[in-house]
């Protein structure tokens, strides 16, 4: 299989060319947030071949010489097409060889996406805090902190509505609520419902 | 770390919950032919949960028989008789029990646990040893002491992070139910964020007794300890949502989308409220009371 082929480039493209077609396939067949088994399976046996693609281009590229742009491409690079590709464990491995007085803003928002993908909730909003306090002005980083809270409150039993709360009123409540006053209102006397 | 898994009757069909109690029942059975009578003691809905879950993975058909218990033989009750998966969640549940109270006499703080370890451990000894006759869950025994050698690495280093003072636990309650499997990808989110999930709420619920005592606590000297539990379980609790919407059509499906919409939410809500996981069946009319 012509790796070339695969990513749909030419043989003659640049790094940025061969990263940039890379990266669009790699968002386009990410199993994760895929339903159903036909469907995530087709998209893994796709991303297995891009990955092996891409890997095989950069080997001969760095064996070449000519570009050898594998060894110079930064952690920062590297650990984000990781992450687009949803390869968390690769990426970790990327991440934890960076030394820590050289952990910028975009480290820990990387640590962040990896700790998620894991299912390392905890860990995870604690590093996009940690991106956050680095680098303030930065709203994707912010945005990243507000999403995930966001998105595990709607599981919250304390959530509005939810089913679990006990605390919700219905319509059904608000009806019920109105005939007991009505009957109370005519017990003294009086009317609150004048129909009924 | 166990009592945390029940589910939100009120809102079963009679159908789903006569098929809990069966299984409940399933598992009494099966501690007593992996662990001997003594062995049905430490009958938990947690390690029915498991059992339950590695059924469904398995495609195992549920079966039951209406016949006697021998603990209440006037009185005839629906009972799970298959039971190969329930034997391997009953074996990883006798040989948890049995290293637990090992730790507790070993260094536990309060004196009370500690001579009720002591008094009780050669019961579990001579249980465990009939758990390594039977031979079910092969290296279970290995790897429930690596999960508690790791737990107490986690300890001694004062590991502040929920997530890896939480993941030997929850990796520990994903092998059990996956051990001898085929793979699903789903049923292993499921088990290890449910695994996650307790961890999570036991050391909530322990962190003021832990605290007063001095013990390790991953929540302890943190201000906001309670945003980060409460954070971090509902996090769980969306990869268990997540997770049981993608199970496998099984009688036992509804099993599952109970405990996830109903029964952990709850039993949070009961935990972050102050209160006790064993409470919450005295408290039946206050729990209900939404009805």
């Amino acid at each position: 299989m012509n790796p070339y082929e695969v990513l749909g480039v030419s043989p003659q493209a640049t790094p940025e060319e061969v990263k940039a077609a890379y990266r669009a396939l790699a968002r386009k067949y990410n199993p994760q947030g895929l339903v159903g088994e036909a469907l995530t399976g087709f998209a893994a046996e796709k991303m297995e071949q891009i990955n092996e693609a891409y890997d095989a281009i950069i080997f001969s590229a760095s064996q070449n010489g000519g570009q050898n742009w594998k060894g110079s491409a930064s952690w920062f690079e590297r650990a984000q097409n990781l992450v687009t590709a949803g390869r968390y464990s690769e990426a970790e491995v990327v991440l934890d060889s960076v030394d820590s007085a050289s952990r910028t803003a975009e480290w820990y928002y990387l640590k962040g996406c990896v700790c998620e993908g894991k299912g390392w909730y905890d860990d995870a909003s604690r590093a996009y805090q940690n991106a956050c306090r680095m680098d303030p002005s930065n709203r994707e980083f912010q945005r990243a902190s507000q999403d995930l809270h966001e998105r595990t409150h709607q599981y919250s039993p304390y959530r509005k509505g939810s089913s679990a709360g006990g605390d919700s009123c219905s319509s059904c409540d608000i009806c019920t609520g109105l005939m007991c006053a009505d009957c109370m209102c005519e017990c003294c006397g009086g009317d609150l419902i004048s129909c009924c | 770390m166990f009592g945390y898994i029940r589910l939100y009757k009120p809102e079963m069909t009679y159908k789903d919950y006569a098929r809990y109690h069966s299984l409940y029942c399933g598992m009494c059975q099966a501690l007593k032919r992996v662990g001997g009578p003594l062995a049905r003691w430490t009958l938990q809905y947690d390690f029915v949960f498991l059992g339950a879950l590695r059924m469904l993975r398995a495609g195992e058909e549920f079966k039951a028989c209406n016949c006697r218990c021998p603990l209440n033989p006037f009185k005839k009750v629906n009972i799970c008789v298959s039971q190969t998966q329930l034997e391997a969640s009953a074996c990883a549940s006798l040989l948890l029990a049995h290293y637990q109270l090992k730790d507790d006499a070993e260094d536990c703080g309060s004196l009370k646990k500690r001579l009720r370890a002591c008094l009780l451990l050669p019961i579990t000894a001579g249980i465990k040893r009939r758990v390594a006759k039977h031979g079910t869950l092969k290296g279970s025994e290995e790897k429930i002491r690596q999960a508690l050698e790791r737990l107490h690495a986690a300890e001694q280093a004062g590991e502040t992070s929920l997530d890896v003072a939480a993941s030997p636990f929850a990796e520990l309650v994903q092998w059990v139910a996956s051990e001898g499997m085929p793979p699903h990808e789903a049923a292993d989110r499921l088990a290890y964020h449910v695994g996650r999930w307790i961890y999570i709420a036991d050391a909530w619920e322990d962190l003021q007794e832990d605290t007063q005592n001095g013990a390790y606590n991953p929540l302890k000297g943190d201000p906001q300890a309670r945003q980060r539990a409460e954070f971090s379980l509902n996090a769980s609790l969306m990869e268990i949502n997540r997770a049981v919407a993608e199970l496998p059509e099984s009688p036992l499906q509804p099993i599952f989308e109970n405990l996830a919409l109903q029964g952990l939410p709850r039993m949070q809500k009961f935990l972050l409220e102050g209160g006790h996981p064993s409470h919450i069946i005295k408290r039946k009319d206050r729990i209900h009371e939404s009805l």
